[in-house]
């Protein structure tokens, strides 16, 4: 009953013009940024970062969080149009959005994915405003050797679950590790790795290196390639899914809100993985799963649905502990840090503002969107056929000026081309850079806690074991790093296997 | 032995650079067991990105010798240019906008991005350029407050 007081508040607060004006400017570059394929949601906040630094903290958040899940709605009309998925997470939306496209049934694939993101990204509000109070509440308990081995499990499950090769997503987290150790070491202010140079003092800034790993390196990559792109030209027509769509589509959006929603939570998960499963799931149960890959609308609802509860999962450990899970959050917790305020177990209690006006927004910017989406199918239509030639300079001006903006340094933005040319070579030579950007910011959490935890220890590792918390943890994370010794594939590897059967 | 796998290269930078920190991290200090020093965390991350990259680059130098490993990547034609033109063009826009200004400088490198980077008709370019600067100078400097370099002009 006091959540529900509480969620009138947000919801008032959401409602306040400002803020509703802030919403709306957030799920609409979102859409933007979704639609457009390559940049994604975590290069979006970071290059969109400095529109947010003359307003406040509460703002800040409601429009970088509409970027997030606008990206979602944006993608998936992408995937359906185009075959390409604006969004690593609206991948599995390729396989039977595209193909239900090319049958001319472009109209509801986009429609039932719009109403799957509504339905998941609404519902799934429920689970964060009734898990992520009681997990911080739950968490106060923790010491140092527990949110260690938290933030080694969050690592660990991303790098278990690398698309590319294990090893290597486990170095890029440790570059990651290293790249945040520059600058003021936190416990003994000793300096690091600065060699003299006034603009490493202060660290290597997150913002600039995920302009550089996600929009420099991603234009780079295109301009190489050259950009082949294949619109379906068919007239849309029929947006509304018919009720026969609704009665195929219901339970596989309810099954993926769910499984979203509560994957996502699990730290290192992300928004992609659980697309994957429910895509899975769904043509496991089905009762024609052949059919699946030639245009059925589950395969659109599910993975749809997966990815929008999944933004909700998302923020569960982020505004609950205080710990990232995935570079989107990753982004977040930095904006909001940089308006002074620390997510953790203690934000929800002390400043239940931002975190019920966010949860309000949330309803509300999903409406927005609902409503955005539909109508305005056109426009974006319209924006992907832009020349890649506009867009890229387009790009390269935002990312110079995002990374500008932050200090007002000049030197800010050769970081940001190195980490472009980095980040580049990066996905020539398969690296991720979602570990890396995970490493950067769990790094410095990460050394505060352990070496306190050692402190507490008089130096010795077995304080990890002692505690029952810290010990499942830090056993699941010994178990999945040896894992690859005996296990032929991997998790991951299986699922991406399965879904590209087709 | 025939073609080495590129990717040898990007194990053997890392080695490196790995035991490059380690070295440095150990330099730091890494204190006492019960009072660890500020290069204790980067030598470990160091020692452990050292080890993998190691072990990543003796398999593939194993699997090379083994099977004269050929190099995998498809022989597509890359327009490489295209990265030199960007990121000299970036460059230079760093290095002149102090006193160049941001308008005229991003003007230019827009015009120069789209014409000589993406191949479009210097037309286009100018319009597509005008548009993107003004627009930008209105919504981060006149909207935002973004204070950007004013260069000799005064904007």
């Amino acid at each position: 009953m006091e959540s529900l007081g509480y969620l009138l508040t947000g919801l008032g607060i959401a409602l306040d013009p400002v803020n509703l004006l802030y919403c709306a400017v957030g799920v609409f570059l979102g859409t933007l940024v979704g639609v457009l394929p390559g940049v994604g949601p975590a290069g979006a906040i970071a290059l969109l970062l400095p529109i947010t630094f003359k307003v406040p903290a509460i703002s800040t958040i409601i429009i970088l969080c509409g970027i997030a899940y606008g990206a979602q709605y944006g993608g998936s009309t992408t995937s359906i149009l185009v075959n390409v998925p604006g969004e690593p997470s609206t991948v599995m939306t390729c396989l039977d959005g595209y193909a239900m496209a090319r049958k001319g049934r472009a109209g509801p694939a986009l429609g039932i994915a719009a109403f799957a993101s509504f339905i998941a990204g609404t519902g799934s509000l429920f689970g964060l405003i009734f898990v992520a109070p009681t997990l911080a509440e739950f968490s106060l308990r923790f010491g140092p050797p527990e949110y260690f081995a938290l933030m080694a499990f969050g690592m660990t499950v991303l790098i278990y679950l690398a698309r590319e090769s294990m090893a290597k997503a486990l170095m890029m987290g440790l570059l990651g590790i290293i790249l945040a150790s520059v600058g003021f070491d936190q416990l003994t202010g000793k300096l690091r790795f600065t060699y003299g140079l006034m603009a490493l003092r202060d660290g290597l800034g997150l913002v600039q290196i995920v302009i550089g790993l996600y929009g420099v390196s991603e234009v780079l990559v295109t301009l190489e390639k050259g950009v082949k792109k294949t619109i379906v030209e068919s007239e849309i027509k029929g947006l509304l899914p018919t009720l026969q769509d609704w009665k195929d589509s219901i339970f596989p959006i309810t099954r993926g809100s769910i499984l979203g929603f509560f994957m996502s939570i699990i730290p290192g998960c992300a928004v992609i993985i659980p697309t994957f499963i429910s895509y899975t799931l769904e043509k496991k149960i089905s009762k024609h799963p052949e059919k699946f890959g030639t245009g059925v609308i589950e395969g659109v609802a599910a993975p749809e649905a997966a990815n929008n509860a999944g933004i909700s999962g998302g923020l569960v450990p982020l505004l609950s502990l205080g710990i990232p899970t995935g570079p989107t959050p990753a982004l977040l917790f930095a904006a909001l840090m940089i308006h002074g305020v620390t997510p953790g177990p203690l934000f929800i209690k002390e400043s239940p503002e931002i975190f019920w006006g966010l949860i309000g927004s949330m309803y509300i910017g999903n409406a927005m969107l609902l409503a955005l989406n539909l109508p305005l199918i056109g426009i974006w239509v319209r924006i992907l056929k832009i020349p890649y030639a506009i867009l890229s300079a387009l790009i390269i001006l935002l990312c110079i000026i995002g990374s500008y903006s932050i200090d007002r340094s000049l030197t800010d933005i050769v970081i940001m081309i190195i980490f472009g040319v980095v980040g580049y070579l990066m996905k020539k030579f398969n690296y991720e850079a979602a570990p890396l950007v995970l490493g950067l910011v769990l790094g410095p959490m990460m050394e505060n806690a352990l070496l306190r935890s050692l402190i507490m220890s008089k130096g010795s590792y077995s304080i990890f074991f002692q505690r029952p918390i810290s010990m499942v943890l830090m056993g699941m994370v010994l178990l999945m790093l040896i894992s690859p010794f005996f296990t032929r594939k991997r998790l991951a590897e299986e699922i991406m296997e399965k879904s590209n059967d087709e | 032995m025939g073609v080495v796998n590129k990717d040898i290269f990007s194990k053997i930078f890392m080695m490196l650079f790995a035991i490059y920190i380690s070295i440095e991290s150990y330099r730091l200090g890494l204190g006492k067991w019960s009072m660890p020093g500020p290069g204790y965390f980067p030598f470990i991350a160091g020692v452990v990105l050292g080890t993998i990259s190691l072990s990543l680059l003796v398999q593939t130098l194993l699997k090379a010798s083994l099977k004269s490993l050929k190099l995998t990547e498809p022989t597509e034609r890359l327009n490489w240019q295209n990265i030199i033109l960007t990121l000299s063009g970036m460059l230079t826009y760093v290095f002149l906008i102090n006193w160049v200004g941001f308008v005229l400088c991003t003007f230019l490198l827009m015009v120069f991005l789209i014409w000589a980077v993406g191949r479009r008709h210097w037309s286009i370019a100018l319009i597509a350029a005008g548009s993107i600067t003004l627009a930008s100078y209105l919504l981060f400097e006149v909207l935002l407050d973004a204070q950007l370099p004013r260069g000799f002009l005064g904007f």
